[in-house]
């Protein structure tokens, strides 16, 4: 067996057998995982399940058959107030998500009905509530021109010279806007650097403070089947612990109806070509991140000083990570640039390949990139293995 | 006799945080035959350990020398550690293997497989007396057991050369008297030994020749008799003391 495979078995059978890796890289993330998947079921219960919208109106006997073609108006929860104080304050506990102030007049003379709308803009449910009243003056308004249109011979047409009807185009119908195009390259890439976290640190500075570094650099085997030993483990165990979160994921969601129905889309653009895009793009951000931190490890005196420096990484690795997740309010996903972009160039690559916007050319570059980042950074950690360098001690 | 470890002028040069040259080892000179047990004696921080470092490939000499068994350790590190057993306070076991996983995975990283291998765990696990413990993880031996695993390790692939840096630091006595009993049964079998220590009676028992280091030089070399005769001293103690150049301070 060559020495490499020798380093690598050891290393694997070493992590596997200690209790707080197996929970840190697999327990948590399932965990995590289940948590996520209850948390978009409940969101996707309270979204389908439209409660009544609250709507305070204070006293008006002029323009009761307005409150009347309020109330009418399905989910409407509609109180009458004696008066504007009443409401408000009802408005500042809660109980009413928008109140409308309603004036007194004369029927026979009046033009225009001027209604004064108080809202919270700080609550979500009140600002839709607004929106909910804007939608039926709205509609009253218009039945109210047809009538006009009607009394004097016109059509409806009339009222409305330019109609637009929008005809969406996009390959991948509603997906851009889904939760797992939004979330799923982000935690992909947080899985895979997360999942490397918890043993990198161990893999060389703990070997450093234990004592055991010493043991292995005074065996007959060349230092870069050492390094490459320890990379390959550190991968592996990278890429196991992604692929078990993102299983997780998966079937948690899949099986439950209305995770499912929130986070998966019927029209995500994965075909047989962009799933081997996909694994390949996160195959190499894996190469890229075990190289990273296997440096980090080696750079490190002892276990506090490399899980200090791990930190710092993970924290550089989450900002572009999280910025992927607004990628689709921006341009930049076309951008030639991106594709050389650590992190940031999986991302966009991970998302438009979802979106069915495939591009091979700036796919095979962030693969390319990032392999060659890897290479360079497996290079760095061979040179410190090869000098005496990697046995600096605090 | 065949000479199987020789130094020239060896020297290491550290460079501190603050980039002031710190010299650990100046200019050493010695060679081991082959069944002698060579001693480096020295109080800490006298060069000792660099010393054994840069024969066994971990640190790189910044002056000189060194060949262990005809291989020169800077351009020839590989072969030069496949000749080598080392073994000290700092060479540590693996806590989530146990001794019969780590022995089995050095011997492979040494060269050994199939009947070959077996055949040496057979004979160190015998040696040794690991039958008990050999299956229990690392972590959960005492100190003692550890330090057998660790000799278990140091002469599995039956290394001419070996170097023994502290060895019975921090030990009991009877651990202590275990390695001592080992170290002298390997120069029986035609080793070439060195042993670093600062503790006089070990060196007594065990060194054919010792080299006394002191400030990273050798200040004395011989054997114990001839290092007491130069030092007109009946007790090797105080010839060391003589050799180091100590002086007691009396305040009146």
């Amino acid at each position: 067996m060559s020495p490499l495979k020798l380093v690598y078995l050891k290393e694997m059978r070493e992590m596997l057998r200690d209790r707080r890796i197996l929970m840190s890289s697999f327990v948590l993330p399932i965990f995590v995982m289940y948590m996520m998947t209850q948390l978009f079921a409940f969101i996707g219960n309270t979204l389908g399940n439209e409660k009544n919208t609250a709507i305070y109106v204070t006293r008006s006997q002029s323009l009761e058959p307005l409150v009347a073609s309020l109330k009418a108006v399905p989910k409407n929860d509609v109180t009458v107030v004696a008066s504007l104080d009443e409401g408000k304050k009802a408005l500042e506990e809660g109980k009413a998500k928008v109140l409308l102030e309603l004036p007194e007049l004369d029927p026979a003379t009046a033009k225009q009905v001027t209604i004064k709308a108080y809202f919270n803009s700080d609550s979500n449910t009140s600002s839709l509530a607004l929106r909910k009243v804007e939608t039926w003056a709205q509609a009253s308004n218009q039945a109210a021109l047809n009538v006009a249109l009607k009394s004097v011979n016109l059509p409806p047409e009339t009222a409305e010279p330019v109609k637009i009807t929008p005809e969406d185009q996009a390959k991948t119908k509603g997906a851009g806007d889904s939760i797992l195009v939004s979330l799923l390259p982000y935690m992909l890439i947080l899985f895979v650097f997360s999942g490397g976290l918890s043993i990198a640190s161990d893999l060389v500075a703990g070997e450093k403070e234990r004592g055991t570094l010493e043991t292995l650099l005074i065996s007959p085997v060349e230092r870069i089947q050492i390094a490459l030993g320890k990379f390959f483990s550190l991968l592996s165990f990278s890429l196991a612990t992604a692929l078990v979160s993102i299983g997780a994921l998966l079937i948690l969601g899949l099986t439950n109806p209305m995770t499912k129905k929130v986070m998966f889309p019927d029209s995500l653009g994965i075909t047989p070509v962009t799933l081997i895009s996909l694994v390949l793009v996160v195959l190499s951000m894996a190469a890229f991140f075990a190289s990273i931190q296997l440096w980090a490890s080696i750079q490190a005196k002892n276990m506090r000083e490399a899980q200090t420096l791990l930190g710092l990484m993970n924290v550089v690795v989450i900002i572009p990570a999280a910025f992927s997740q607004l990628l689709g309010l921006t341009g930049i996903s076309k951008s030639f640039w991106v594709s050389f972009a650590p992190v940031l160039n999986g991302a966009v690559s991970l998302r438009e390949t979802m979106l069915g916007n495939f591009n091979p050319v700036g796919t095979v570059l962030t693969i390319a990139w990032n392999l060659a980042l890897a290479g360079f950074a497996l290079w760095l950690s061979v040179r410190m293995f090869r000098s005496e360098t990697v046995l600096a001690k605090s | 006799m065949k000479s199987m470890i020789e130094t020239e002028g060896l020297g290491k040069v550290f460079v501190d945080q603050k980039k002031n040259r710190v010299v650990a080892v100046d200019g050493v000179t010695f060679r081991v035959n082959e069944g002698e047990i060579f001693g480096l004696l020295g109080v800490n921080g006298a060069g000792k350990t660099t010393t054994l470092r840069m024969l066994s490939t971990i640190l790189q000499p910044t002056a000189g020398r060194a060949r262990v068994c005809g291989h020169d350790v800077v351009t020839d590190g590989a072969k030069a550690r496949a000749n080598i057993g080392f073994l000290s306070t700092s060479t540590a076991l693996y806590g989530r293997a146990s001794g019969l996983e780590v022995l089995r995975y050095f011997g492979s990283l040494y060269g050994l497989s199939g009947a070959k291998l077996n055949e040496r765990l057979d004979y160190v696990i015998e040696k040794l007396a690991l039958h008990e413990f050999k299956d229990r993880l690392c972590d959960k031996l005492s100190t003692g057991q550890k330090q057998r695993v660790s000799i278990a390790r140091t002469i599995l692939h039956d290394p001419p050369v070996l170097f023994f840096d502290e060895p019975t630091a921090g030990l009991d006595v009877v651990t202590s008297q275990t390695v001592l009993e080992f170290i002298e049964e390997t120069r029986k079998a035609g080793k070439a030994v060195v042993f670093s220590t600062h503790i006089m009676p070990e060196a007594e028992r065990l060194c054919d020749r010792v080299a006394i280091i002191h400030g990273g030089k050798i200040c004395a070399e011989g054997t114990i008799e001839e290092l007491k005769s130069q030092a007109n001293s009946e007790s090797f103690e105080k010839a060391f003391l003589h050799h180091v150049g100590y002086q007691r301070e009396v305040v009146l």
